[in-house]
């Protein structure tokens, strides 16, 4: 779980806030590398750098949910 | 730290051509104020230094910092660069360009610099197919270029994101108002783009989106498809109903399984113990034969202590009493008692043959011319020779 980086997201960067994290994770019954796998996709959709389409971005969430 | 080393305008508003260059920041000086009379540059200033960085963006940014846009070129980018290029070079009917070209140093001598053209035709309205961006690195003075699409990622990793650039880049005399007029969404924004935020929302909406498309493809348009969405929506909550109840589910079989355990736990302890004790292996088979051991023995005792107790009310007294040779004595008398018993039963039974043997004898001795003497005699006989009997022991009467 540690290894999982979050430091681009301030709200969860630090020891106390991805603890936090992973108990939100886990409360709702998610994998927290697959919330870390979508939020690097929606920046990369919010920054138009790898990602420049809605289209794109959905088939990632594929790739990241069948996972 | 990072800072801007310098920005250079060419035919943007009223800089035809200006460079400006700023020096590193220390402990003591560390914050840029440019100030002019009115209309000198101040917020064209500003602009420009959004616009290079931010692109498009800049335009929502820059009301943020205060910074009020012409109604007419707010709502759009096309119209706010046609508003920008410098009135001479618009107005002189050839195409031109318009550049701004920031570098930002992310230590000593590590730098970025980014220049952004725009194009504009013969009657000076801006063309964005022609949009160029010029991206590099400059590491101690050598250069290296990087595509242009990977600037917010850079903005983002070394210098500021656009989200909160008005923290730091504002129009000082809107301060007030800021602060005044839009502190709480301000505030909020920022805050929001400070922590991420803004991430999760924009993830968020993504979210839905996606689950609105593949709603769509699961259940395309015409008759029925509402019906069918419910439907599925009613199984998807009844899977979460069955999901949530199998996690309790699991939760007990946790609970049980933990419970079997420290039984198995206390069996085996139980089992050690025993073996200790002397209870072989520590198998269920041998306990069970340990426990039949335990009977058998347990029956045994019991047979010893009713011969201890009939020994205690039949011979032990007359041990105790005479010691072994009266018990002897008892015991000898007894059974020469017994065999009288037995004698006396024989002699009994033997009465009437006696008796028949002893008319036949007399009959048959009348035709003997015996004397008298000699019949009684040979009477005595017989009545002695049959009706005595001797005993093995000694009898006393």
């Amino acid at each position: 779980m540690s290894e999982i980086y979050l430091g681009h997201i301030a709200l969860w960067d630090g020891e106390a806030a991805t603890k936090v994290f992973e108990a939100v994770c886990q409360k709702y019954g998610v994998r927290p590398d697959i919330v870390q796998q979508l939020v690097t996709a929606q920046r990369e959709k919010d920054s138009k750098s790898s990602i420049n389409s809605t289209h794109a971005l959905h088939e990632r969430f594929d790739e990241i949910l069948e996972s | 730290m990072s800072w801007i080393a310098s920005i250079e305008f060419n035919n943007f508003k009223s800089y035809t051509k200006q460079k400006l260059d700023f020096p590193p920041p220390n402990s003591e000086t560390n914050i840029v104020l440019i100030g002019g009379e009115n209309g000198a540059g101040k917020t064209s200033f500003l602009e420009g230094l959004y616009l290079c960085l931010y692109g498009r963006e800049a335009l929502t940014r820059l009301a943020r910092a205060g910074v009020q846009i012409d109604k007419n070129v707010s709502e759009s980018y096309s119209a706010f660069l046609n508003a920008a290029l410098n009135k001479k070079i618009a107005t002189n009917n050839r195409p031109s360009k318009m550049s701004i070209k920031v570098k930002w140093h992310y230590d000593a001598i590590n730098a970025f610099e980014v220049e952004r053209i725009w194009s504009f035709n013969i009657k000076g309205i801006y063309d964005s197919q022609l949009d160029n961006i010029k991206f590099k690195e400059i590491c101690n003075k050598n250069e290296k270029p990087l595509h242009s699409d990977t600037l917010e990622e850079y903005l983002d990793a070394y210098f500021l994101p656009a989200n909160q650039a008005e923290f730091f880049f504002f129009d000082g005399e809107k301060v007030r108002n800021m602060l005044t007029v839009g502190l709480h969404s301000s505030l909020m924004t920022g805050v929001s783009a400070l922590l991420g935020v803004d991430v999760l929302m924009g993830l968020k909406e993504s979210l839905k989106g996606y689950k609105t498309s593949k709603s769509r493809k699961m259940f395309p348009e015409g008759k029925g498809r509402i019906e069918q969405q419910n439907e599925h929506f009613k199984k998807e909550s009844q899977i979460q109903e069955l999901a949530q109840e199998l996690t309790e589910l699991n939760k007990q079989y946790d609970d049980i399984k933990n419970t079997l355990d420290l039984q198995k736990q206390r069996r085996k302890s139980l089992q050690n113990e025993q073996a200790k004790m002397g209870g072989g292996s520590s198998s269920v088979e041998s306990t069970k034969k340990l426990v039949e051991q335990i009977s058998d023995t347990k029956n045994s005792l019991d047979i010893l202590n009713k011969k201890l107790a009939d020994m205690l009310t039949n011979k032990l007294p007359f041990m105790l009493m005479g010691g072994y040779n009266l018990c002897e004595e008892i015991v000898i008398q007894l059974e020469a008692e017994n065999e009288k018993l037995i004698l006396d039963g024989h002699k009994k039974n033997e009465e009437p043959r006696k008796k028949e043997f002893l008319d036949y004898f007399d009959e048959e001795m009348e035709d003997f011319p015996i004397s008298h003497k000699q019949s009684k005699t040979l009477n005595e006989k017989n009545n002695k020779s049959m009706g005595t009997f001797t005993l093995s022991k000694q009898y006393k009467p």
